[in-house]
């Protein structure tokens, strides 16, 4: 039986092997289509969810998301299933944290559709639909994001099949290692708004910026409420995101870390002379140093 | 349907949700028709104990309309007591243990936002379904510094309750960006649980003399 073992081991490589490789697309499935569904879907369907996210190291969370398409766009509500209590609203208004220690509300910030960056996609990543399955008993398609280059991370979502919603998606580093998994398990459908809200569209803002190939600068705020002197830019290559934020803090003040990252979520600080650069994206951490050094007055 | 919704809806038949909550929970009443069931129920069930002749109407869509009217009227009452009563064991740790953080690692606390809010139109609560046009107002026109930018919807610049540190800001809008996402690095509340801050170890700090 040895022999029998050594080809369903030689089988298994050889899937394996397959699946490591560029996904072919399945016939007829267009992901430009598809990215398009996921994003009407995000921007204008009501539904209740059962979130999971799984951030490595053992580190996942629970939430119950629920998603109502208010006059101006998407209003969320996230609760935090861990026994913390823990609760988060975001409406047109702004977003209210709640919880036991206090409730704390901020403006809303920059918010942007992703569809119109979804399109060129394909400059920086591997773009297919290469699998059907089922996802919280629902028919999925799976679109697969294979990055061109190290310098970002890759990405798998399950896209529902009926509605567009995003069911699951995984992100993965260059080399396939997992980074950051989140799945619905249980979706409650209740219906598109009568029509998508026009969310604010990203569009390239012209600078001198010396970017990773594929990133935009998409938008800028010249404030964030509460810190005197920041500023906020916004770049996008479509899948991951990035805010560079430039700091000018009170005299005597520093920013203690260099960096760090969390499931897919990663930070950087630079300093430049009396500004401070805290950096934040689903990006490796070399290629948020990159952004943020862009963003950065040439000398 | 969750424990947590019976305290929302709870709260919001007592006048204690704040602003937010308030619409967000009229909206979903508008869209779930099992929630509306549940609200006919609880509004049965409390005039019966208070002996009202009568009860709750069968259709509750007028009422939820009148509130969603008048939403901006309604009081910002405290409300944490009553939700998170059960929790306030676990809600004890969590603060000891942010305490002992906080007691090591000194932060820059956010300063107050209420100079401009004070500048600032009150903003609107909620408008019904279909209106277009922006809730709150930008801020163009709040001057100094302050300036409308490009994919930014709406803001409003109420005053913090509670001191909120500048790293919770910063993630806090990052994991805003994406309309309506969820499956994007970072969008997820970053107040989700109290060890968030710790595994994020990032503060300004004061500077070594």
């Amino acid at each position: 039986m040895r022999w029998l073992a050594g080809c369903l081991l030689g089988l298994a490589a050889g899937a394996a092997l397959a699946q490591s490789t560029s996904a072919p697309t399945l016939p007829g499935e267009d992901w430009r289509v598809w990215a398009l569904r996921m994003d009407k879907a995000q921007r204008a369907l009501n539904y209740d969810a059962t979130l999971v996210i799984d951030s490595g190291n053992d580190d996942w969370e629970l939430f119950e998301v629920s998603q109502r398409i208010g006059p101006a766009g998407p209003e969320q509500q996230w609760v935090a299933q861990n026994g913390a209590g823990r609760r988060q609203v975001r409406t047109a208004q702004g977003i209210s944290v709640l919880s036991s220690e206090g409730d704390q509300r901020i403006g809303q910030g920059p918010q942007f559709r992703a569809g119109p960056l979804l399109a060129a996609l394909d400059q920086s990543y591997e773009v297919a639909v290469d699998a059907r399955d089922r996802v919280a008993g629902r028919r999925a398609v799976r679109l697969s994001l294979q990055p061109r280059h190290p310098d970002r991370y890759g990405l798998r979502v399950w896209i529902d099949v009926d509605t567009g919603l995003p069911l699951r998606s995984e992100r993965r580093a260059y080399d396939q290692s997992p980074l950051e998994r989140r799945m619905v398990t249980r979706l409650a459908v209740l219906g598109f708004a009568g029509s998508p809200v026009p969310g604010s569209t990203p569009s390239s803002i012209p600078s001198d910026w010396k970017l990773p190939a594929g990133f935009q600068l998409v938008g800028s705020a010249l404030a964030v409420p509460g810190l005197a002197g920041a500023h906020h830019w916004v770049l996008s290559d479509g899948v991951a995101w990035v805010s560079v934020y430039r700091l000018n803090l009170p005299p005597g003040k520093v920013i203690e870390t260099e960096g760090w990252r969390h499931g897919a979520l990663g930070q950087v600080t630079l300093r430049n002379g009396e500004d401070w650069y805290y950096v934040l994206g689903d990006l490796p951490q070399a290629t948020l140093r990159r952004v943020g050094e862009a963003a950065m007055p040439a000398d | 349907m969750s424990e947590d919704i019976r305290e929302q809806l709870s709260a919001l038949m007592d006048g204690e949700l704040g602003r937010d909550e308030r619409a967000f929970l009229l909206r979903r009443l508008e869209h779930d028709a099992e929630l509306r069931s549940m609200w006919t129920r609880m509004h049965l069930v409390r005039d019966v104990m208070s002996h009202r002749p009568g009860g709750a109407p069968l259709d509750l869509s007028d009422r939820v309309m009148r509130a969603l009217a008048s939403s901006d009227a309604a009081p910002t009452a405290p409300r944490a007591a009553r939700v998170w009563r059960p929790l306030a064991g676990l809600a004890l740790a969590a603060s000891v243990a942010l305490a002992a953080v906080l007691a090591f690692s000194p932060r820059m606390e956010l300063e107050p936002a209420g100079d401009l809010s004070a500048r600032a139109p009150a903003p609107r609560t909620a408008l019904p379904v279909g209106v277009p046009g922006p809730i709150a107002p930008s801020l163009a026109g709040l001057g100094d510094g302050v300036q409308p930018v490009a994919g930014e919807r709406s803001r409003v610049l109420a005053p913090l309750p509670t001191p909120i540190t500048a790293e919770q800001m910063l993630l806090m809008r990052h994991g805003q960006l994406v309309d309506g996402g969820w499956w994007v690095g970072g969008s997820q509340p970053v107040y989700a649980r109290p060890e968030q801050r710790m595994l994020l170890p990032v503060s300004v700090q004061d500077a070594p003399r």
